[in-house]
Formats: C-alpha cells, structure tokens, sequence
C-alpha cells in the first residue's frame, strides 16, 4: 500500500497550520488591531508556565519525529549485515571479542 | 476611548514590509503544498520504504534538531528587539492594551483548540501503536525521506514561531 497520500495529510497538517495562522492574523489586525503574534505574546506573559509547556511539548515532539539516534543494522541468518533497505544510518552490531582459549 | 483604539495608540503595527513579507511566505507555504501534493498522489511509487521508514533522509538527523535550536533562539531574538527598538508594551493577557474580551476569549479559544488537536494527534500515535498500524512518528519520517528540504523549512518555522510567541519576558 503506497503511504503517499498519508505523507501528505502530514505536510497538509503541518503546512496547514502555519496557513490558518496566517489567517488569524489578517483576522485579528482587521478586528483587532494587532497581529496574533502579539496577542499570544501577551498571552504568555499572563500564563508563562503553559507557555513554557506548551514550548516544551512541541520541542518534545520535533524531538521525537527527528532525533533517531542509529539502530544496529539486522544480522541475517548467516551473520551476514543486512544493512541496505531498511535502515540507512543503522550502524553494523559490534563484534564480539575472541575467546580466550 | 474604544479597545480597539487603546490597542491601536499603544502598539506600533508592524511595518508594511513585514505584512508582504509575510503574505509571500504565505504564498510560499501555499505553493509548497500544491507542489507536494502533485508530486505524492502522482507518483506511481511509494515515497518511502513500506516496510519500515529510514530514521533519517537526506541529511542527518541532527541539522533539524540544530536548525530547530537555532530557529528557537532567533524567535526570541527578533521579537525581545522589536519590543526593545519599537518600546512595545510588555503587559499581559487582560491588561493596558490586551483588554479586549472579544479577543481574550479567542487568543484563549485559539490556544485550547491548539491543545485539544495534539491531544487527538497523540490518542491516534497511541492507538496505532497499539494495534500495529503504522504511527502518525512513520508517516512523519516517510515525508522525510520524500523532502528532506521542505521538512526541514516546516520544523525551522514551528520553532522560530515558538521561540517568537512563547519565550518572552515581563516588563
């Protein structure tokens, strides 16, 4: 099954909200005098702890989409590293060290 | 005096530079999504892997963490110098010029809506992956992997947004 139209709820979703910010932001200069910005400016002035909330679930959640550290590559049956096709920074599972015999 | 004009003589509006400037990245924004969106349900192939979504795209994954970062801090400092060079009042929600209950209640309304949509996002990630579907977290790093450049423009505006709005200091 393509994900391709999935992938573009999630830029409509995104792209989308910086849209609907825009325009609020025509609607409250034309209602309101000021851009929006200002508005949520003073707005976190008034509750600064949601505020820092807020910031830090979305700083959690760029976070999450983005900061994958590396997996270790899957090993086949043979040992051999399967590294092409699934993951492209997976590193290759360390080897373990010789016995001493 | 009305609300409206107690906000008015306060608050310098932005320049009108700065409202075209922001229309074209609207514009952009706009073109964007129609560029994507021919692009994805034209294709005759997947965008990415459908077994399981590369961790990374075309640039590793810290350039969006630091762009992020970086966006943040940029946010902050452009609107504490607009506030410094215009002498912009600093009072908050429901004081001097943000007393307008018409618009207290929206920038409120605005902001619950904004938590309630996170909300249902996170209900759906933890349904998923609960029940083996693919996570919004895939689809996310599959439009990654589609275009790498135009995630990268989305992530350094949400944070230059938030470091704009939500790192600020009182008078």
């Amino acid at each position: 099954m393509y994900p391709n139209l999935q992938v573009w709820l999630v830029a409509l979703v995104g792209l989308g909200l910086i849209l609907a910010l825009v325009v609020a932001d025509v609607f409250f200069l034309r209602t309101f005098w000021q851009p929006i910005g200002r508005w949520v400016e003073a707005w976190a002035r008034r509750f600064p702890v949601l505020a820092f909330l807020l910031a830090a679930v979305l700083g959690l959640l760029i976070g999450h989409f983005y900061w994958s550290t590396p997996a270790p590559c899957p090993v086949g049956a043979q040992g051999q590293v399967l590294q092409a096709g699934t993951d492209r920074d997976c590193v290759p599972p360390r080897a373990t060290p010789p016995t001493d015999t | 005096m009305s609300p409206k004009a107690t906000a008015k003589d306060d608050e310098p509006l932005p320049q009108s530079w700065v409202v075209w400037a922001l229309g074209a990245v609207a514009v952009g924004f706009v073109a964007l999504l129609v560029i994507a969106g021919l692009a994805l349900l034209q294709s005759h192939h997947p965008v990415c892997n459908t077994n399981f979504p590369a961790r990374r795209g075309d640039y590793p994954t810290y350039v969006y963490v630091f762009a992020a970062i970086a966006m943040f801090a940029l946010g902050s400092l452009t609107s504490s110098a607009g506030i410094r060079r215009n002498r912009r009042s600093q009072k908050m929600l429901g004081e001097g010029p943000w007393t307008n209950p018409t618009a207290v209640v929206n920038v409120n309304l605005a902001v619950a809506i904004f938590l309630f949509l996170v909300t249902i996002l996170m209900l759906i990630e933890a349904w998923t992956l609960g029940h083996g579907v693919w996570p919004i977290t895939y689809y996310v790093r599959c439009s990654m992997n589609a275009g790498a450049f135009i995630t990268l423009v989305g992530v350094a505006s949400y944070a230059f947004l938030i470091g704009r709005w939500m790192w600020v200091f009182k008078e």
